[in-house]
């Protein structure tokens, strides 16, 4: 059996205005590409809602907004699903209704018959913002193959759209592109019911719980029976109470390992529905960290650069390695210190000029202007000998005129400047030399200060660009991933703390229960013993011997299903990981970093009492064997695919339901999503696709893509394909079809 | 796995077939092994086996089935 969608009608559904929007499908792929706004996921919400009475839309929680799945009928949210053109035409007390009608054939060997579903909910207006349901309409038609007109059946709603497809494989064949990660078919118990299904684990099943109902009657009628012997000896009676203790014993036991695993399938199930929040918290957790990191660094520098300027402040003020040049530079203190010699020279000679009151003017207005040269008597004197009478300074001879001054006025002038008591004079002299003395050893320091303080500067300048390269890491990171505001309201401490706590306990139960189980199986071979030894010592009674012999085979078969499960359940993953990693290579083939990726799929066995329990993972592992759990983008939609294709392959038929995918391959690169096209289309493991994208449209150029083109190229020799464009209609008015290819 | 399939592997099964019905003869190119031949074998074990593989029968009344089988 099964089934093929020819056409659905979104009744004043979204964005579809009126009670005539028919797409029309083909019974093998149909590409709808969509622009923004077309109604996209709108319509397909409105397979959802025939299928399940449900929409996924965005509803507001707290101050955001998130995807959730809600009943369609839910009044809260009726007037975001009825078209809001539509609402705003109807006057107050007019009736106005909204829905969905589809078509499909349902198909078996012997016979093809056409129903159309409608599912229409009506309501009255009170106002704009107010409206009562007065009808939650939902009929079935049968599409009379003669006159092809659709006549009302008694058949209800639920039961022929579980025709179209059934409710265990809805979550593989309805999918929605964002949440193929989080496929639930494929993880947990609903990863186990799918796999009880395809493999023939529930025929064996049913048959091991026979077999448990019979093991269970028979060990009561044994005990029963052994109970109520006579002829028992009193060794034998001994024997037998201990062997009902010891069952008693091993009841006890049971019930508890059963007990702690249900424990243990709850918090291994709580672990598995906070992972994804606790491994996000932890990776907001080393964020924070990171950022307090990079924090401190920053402060490190800081207080570095504080540290150089009060050290360097210090080295200026300490007294033993105070020296002047460190605060001028050399140039500077050249001027300044002949600018003051100059200075103190000046006061000198006027000191001495007033000493001698019989100079004449003239001559102190010339011994004025010789401040500056202020020559010593004895090179004066050596300057007017016979054989030399020439200026040392101007190299011209010297007339009499000269000499004569020179003799008379300059050397008695200079020969008092030397030999002097007068207070004011040593002192001005005494403050020039101890300058001089200042200037001369500084000097000496200079070219040590000069690298001292040159140092000084490359350090802060250093350390100014460290704070300031670190500032822009700061900067960089928050911009990436938040500030420490948004990092610690993104750490959910409550999760973190349930995490671990949780993980403590699962790990204290699986030891207790893996004691246990020892404890089980020694109880056991304790009670086979005590068995033997009764049997042996009752050999002659028939029944007894009956009644163990059943036993005996009861137990052989309870352990043989035991097996044949383990072998189903071995072989199942082994076939399924090499499918589903053919799949998985082929889909990501334009792909060079998943190469040498490869899905697992993992079979957890556990001893449980009597029995083995078996969990299920699959997971996507990397060439060196690393198990990747948060990988992203196309790998992580792909994976999904990949092992629903993989469980088509496994049940080795082409799959009978319509295949309806929103946004697939919003997540893939180019590349990835020309490859899942040619699976999609080439491969025809699916009977019929209707696959709604948005990524074939280029809305620059308000056209199909490049992409698009090579689909349609692919399409093209397929003449049960089809090639469908949305566009929305100007306020709300409704949504444009344009069938490129419209195939039968 | 069918039913049928899962009482052959069981009858064909060397352990089992030693131990508890070492005297039928296997032909392993039998498809399904019938409720006659099963009968004919006169072998409690294989009437049980079948019994509770292939019949649909309720709890008790193929635990009355068994116990006739065994005479109990």
């Amino acid at each position: 059996m099964s089934s093929v969608i020819r056409h659905i009608n979104p009744i004043n559904w979204f964005n579809y205005k009126g009670s005539d929007n028919h797409i029309y499908f083909s019974s093998g792929t149909n590409v709808l590409v969509g622009t923004n706004n077309a109604g996209k996921t709108k319509l397909h919400n409105a397979f959802r809602f025939l299928l399940s009475d449900r929409v996924i839309i965005k509803v507001k929680v707290s101050d955001d907004k998130v995807y959730q799945e809600i009943k369609a009928d839910n009044e809260k949210y009726t007037l975001e699903i009825f078209n809001e053109s539509a609402y705003s035409e109807l006057k107050i007390n007019d009736i106005g209704s909204f829905g969905v009608e589809l078509c499909f054939t349902k198909k078996s060997s012997t016979e093809e018959k056409n129903y159309i579903v409608k599912k229409i909910i009506k309501l009255r207006k009170i106002s704009d913002s107010k409206f009562e349901i007065t009808e939650n309409f939902r009929q079935v038609y049968s599409v009379d193959p003669r006159t092809k007109k659709p006549r009302r059946t008694s058949e209800k709603v639920d039961d022929i759209v579980n025709f179209l497809i059934t409710p265990m494989y809805r979550k593989f064949f309805l999918v929605e592109g964002e949440q193929m990660g989080m496929m639930t078919p494929l993880q947990g118990e609903g990863l186990k019911t799918t796999i009880k299904n395809l493999t023939s684990i529930n025929t064996i099943d049913k048959v091991v719980d026979v077999v448990d109902s019979l093991q269970k009657k028979v060990d009561s009628d044994i005990k029963k029976y052994e109970s109520q012997l006579d002829s028992l000896s009193e060794a034998d009676k001994l024997l037998m109470t201990q062997k009902h203790a010891k069952e008693n014993e091993l009841k006890e036991l049971g019930e508890l390992i059963e007990s702690d695993d249900t424990l243990r399938q709850e918090l291994e199930d709580n672990i598995s529905n906070i992972r994804v929040k606790n491994d996000e918290s932890k990776d907001k957790k080393l964020l924070l960290s990171d950022l307090e990191g990079l924090l401190n660094d920053k402060k490190n520098i800081e207080e570095r650069i504080d540290y150089n300027y009060r050290d360097f402040i210090d080295s200026l003020t300490d007294s033993k390695s105070f020296y002047i040049s460190k605060i001028f530079d050399e140039n500077h203190v050249n001027d300044d210190f002949e600018k003051i010699d100059k200075n103190f020279a000046g006061f000198l000679k006027e000191r001495r000029i007033e000493l001698e009151k019989n100079i004449s003017e003239e001559d102190q207005l010339i011994l004025q202007k010789l401040v500056k040269t202020e020559p010593h008597p004895d090179i004066l004197k050596e300057m007017i000998e016979d054989h030399v009478k020439k200026c040392y300074i101007c190299k011209s001879n010297l007339g009499k005129e000269n000499v004569d001054f020179i003799k008379n006025v300059l050397i008695p002038h200079y020969e008092m400047s030397y030999d002097n008591d007068d207070y004011e004079l040593n002192l001005l002299s005494s403050i020039k030399d101890s300058i001089k003395i200042i200037f001369h050893e500084a000097r000496q320091e200079y070219s040590s200060d000069e690298h001292f303080i040159s140092e000084a500067k490359e350090r802060i300048a250093d350390l100014t660009q460290e704070k300031i390269d670190k500032q822009k890491e700061i900067d960089d990171f928050i911009g990436t991933h938040g500030d420490k505001d948004d990092l610690d309201r993104a750490i959910d401490v409550n999760i973190l703390d349930q995490f671990a706590s949780d993980n403590l306990d699962l790990g204290k139960l699986k030891s207790e229960l893996a004691i246990n189980n020892k404890a089980l199986k020694a109880l056991k071979t304790e009670i086979k013993d005590l068995s033997e030894k009764l049997e042996k010592n009752n050999k002659s009674d028939n029944k007894l011997e009956s009644y163990n012999n059943l036993n005996d085979f009861i137990t052989d078969l309870d352990v043989y299903f035991e097996k044949i499960k383990e072998n189903v359940y071995d072989d199942f993953a082994l076939s399924l990981q090499e499918k589903a990693s053919l799949r998985f290579k082929k889909l990501m083939r334009n792909n060079p970093t998943t190469k040498n990726h490869k899905l697992i799929v993992k079979v957890d066995k556990r001893d449980i009492g009597y029995r083995k329990k078996y969990s299920f993972e699959i997971y996507l592992q990397n060439k060196r064997g690393k198990k990747l759990t948060q990988e992203g983008g196309a790998s992580s939609t792909l994976e999904t695919l990949s092992v629903v294709f993989g469980l088509i392959d496994y049940a080795n038929k082409k799959q009978t339901f319509p295949f309806i995918a929103d946004a697939p391959i919003s997540r893939l690169t180019p590349d990835t999503k020309e490859s899942f096209f040619e699976t999609i289309i080439d491969d025809e493991i699916l009977s019929q696709n209707i696959i709604i994208v948005m990524d074939l449209w280029d809305n620059k150029k308000n056209n199909i893509n490049e992409l698009a083109k090579d689909v349609l190229k692919l399409i093209e020799p397929k003449s049960d394909s089809s090639f469908i464009i949305l566009k929305p209609k100007e306020n709300n008015m409704g949504v444009e079809f344009n069938y490129l290819k419209n195939g039968k | 796995m069918r039913k049928q399939e899962i009482l052959k592997s069981i009858i064909e099964n060397p352990e089992f077939r030693e131990k508890y019905w070492p005297k039928f003869k296997i032909n392993s190119e039998i498809q399904d092994y019938n409720h006659v031949l099963i009968l004919k074998s006169n072998n409690k074990f294989l009437i049980t086996l079948y019994n509770l593989i292939i019949e649909n029968d309720t709890p008790i009344i193929l635990y009355k089935k068994i116990l006739k089988s065994f005479e109990l």
